[in-house]
C-alpha cells in the first residue's frame, strides 16, 4: 500500500506522520510537496499532517486548501481513496470542503497540548475496525483551533449518520457535541484534531493511536474501496 | 514637438476594503475577553466581537472588478460557515502611471 504525507509551508508534524505511516503502513511512504499537482501513482492513503501551514494565515488551513496538490487530492478523494487529516489537516479538510464544518479558537483561547481521552463512536470505519466502539483511548492534542462548529443540521446530520466518529470524553475546546473527529459520507475521508501519530509507540506515551493505522492496514491489504 | 505618447487603455485602480466577521450565532472568546478587558479599565462596552479588515487594491473596469471582488470575498477572504462578508469598493485617489 501506498501513503503520501502531504507538506505544506509550515506543517510541523510531517515527519511524525511520515514515522507512523512507515511503522504501521507503509515502509516507503512519501513526502508529497504542496506545490505537485499529482500524487504518485498507486497511492491509497493521503496523510494531511499537522502544523500551522502557511503560519495559519488568514484562517487555519484556508491558504493550503487552495494549493495545488489539493486539486489531486479532491480528485482522489471522489474516486474513494482515502484521506486522513490530522490536527491542521482536519482544518484543511474543511477548508477545503471535503469534510463539513469548521474548526474555530479554543473558547479558552490557550493553546492546548497534553493528552486526552476519546470515545472511539463506531467501529464500522476504515480508520477504526480495530477499536471496539465505546472504547476510551489516549491521544494527546495539540491545538488552539480545535472549536468543531457547523450549524445545527449538519450536526444533526452527523449524528445522525453515525458520523461522528472520536468524541472528547472532556471537552477541551468547546468543539459541539464534544465532536473530536468526523468522517465523510462515504466513509473514505477522515478529520480528527488529536493525534494519532503521536500514540504508536509506548515509549512515547500511548500506542492507543496504532489502531487507527492497524484499520486502515486491514482494509487496504484487502484493496478495499469504498463503495 | 515630440510626438504625444500613445494613449493605452488604462484600467481604473480600486480601492477595496472587506469586512469579515464571525457570525452572530458563533461565539466570539476573543471579543468576550477584550470586553472584560474594557470593563477592568472601567470602560463599558458590550457585545464586542473582533472581525478581520482586509485592504486590497484592484484595477480593472467597474462591473468586472465587482465581480472578481465578490468571488474572493466568498470564496477565498472568508468562510461561509463561521463568518459574514461585506465589502466596500471605491476608485482610489491614486491612479496607476501609464506603461508603470
Amino acid at each position: 500500500m501506498n501513503v503520501a504525507v502531504i507538506q505544506f509551508p509550515g506543517s510541523n508534524c510531517d515527519g511524525d506522520a511520515l514515522h507512523a505511516a512507515r511503522l504501521t503502513l507503509d515502509p516507503d511512504a512519501q513526502f508529497v510537496w504542496h506545490t505537485d499537482d499529482g500524487l504518485p501513482a498507486g497511492t491509497d492513503l493521503v496523510f494531511l499532517p499537522g502544523g500551522f501551514s502557511y503560519g495559519d494565515h488568514l484562517r487555519s488551513g484556508a491558504v493550503a486548501a487552495r494549493s495545488p496538490i489539493m486539486n489531486a487530492v479532491k480528485a482522489h478523494a471522489e474516486c474513494g481513496g482515502y484521506v486522513l487529516g490530522v490536527c491542521n489537516g482536519f482544518q484543511v479538510l474543511t477548508e477545503s470542503g471535503l469534510l463539513p464544518g469548521a474548526l474555530s479558537r479554543n473558547t479558552d483561547l490557550h493553546f492546548l497540548c497534553r493528552p486526552v481521552h476519546l470515545r472511539v463512536e463506531t467501529s464500522d470505519t476504515a480508520f477504526t475496525g480495530a477499536y471496539t466502539a465505546g472504547q476510551i483511548i489516549e491521544i494527546p492534542i495539540a491545538h488552539g483551533e480545535g472549536n468543531y462548529y457547523a450549524d445545527p443540521e449538519t450536526v444533526a446530520r452527523l449524528e445522525g449518520d453515525g458520523r461522528v466518529v472520536f468524541r472528547y470524553v472532556n471537552n477541551p475546546n468547546g468543539s459541539l457535541n464534544d465532536i473530536a473527529g468526523i468522517i465523510s459520507e462515504r466513509g473514505n475521508v477522515l478529520g480528527m484534531m488529536p493525534h494519532p501519530e503521536r500514540a504508536v509507540e509506548a515509549l512515547l506515551g500511548s500506542e492507543d493511536g496504532r489502531g487507527l493505522f492497524e484499520s486502515l492496514s486491514q482494509i487496504l491489504s484487502k484493496g478495499v474501496l469504498v463503495k | 514637438m515630440s510626438p504625444e505618447p500613445t494613449k493605452t487603455h488604462q484600467a481604473t485602480v480600486f480601492q477595496a476594503k472587506v469586512f469579515v466577521t464571525l457570525k452572530p450565532s458563533i461565539l466570539d472568546p476573543q471579543g468576550r475577553t477584550v470586553e472584560r478587558a474594557l470593563s477592568h479599565l472601567g470602560q463599558q462596552a458590550s457585545s464586542v466581537r473582533v472581525g478581520k479588515l482586509i485592504e486590497l487594491q484592484l484595477e480593472g473596469e467597474r462591473g468586472e472588478v465587482e465581480a472578481r471582488l465578490q468571488d474572493m470575498a466568498v470564496n477565498v477572504l472568508s468562510n461561509p460557515v463561521m463568518e459574514d462578508v461585506r465589502w466596500e469598493l471605491e476608485e482610489s485617489p491614486v491612479q496607476a502611471v501609464a506603461g508603470a
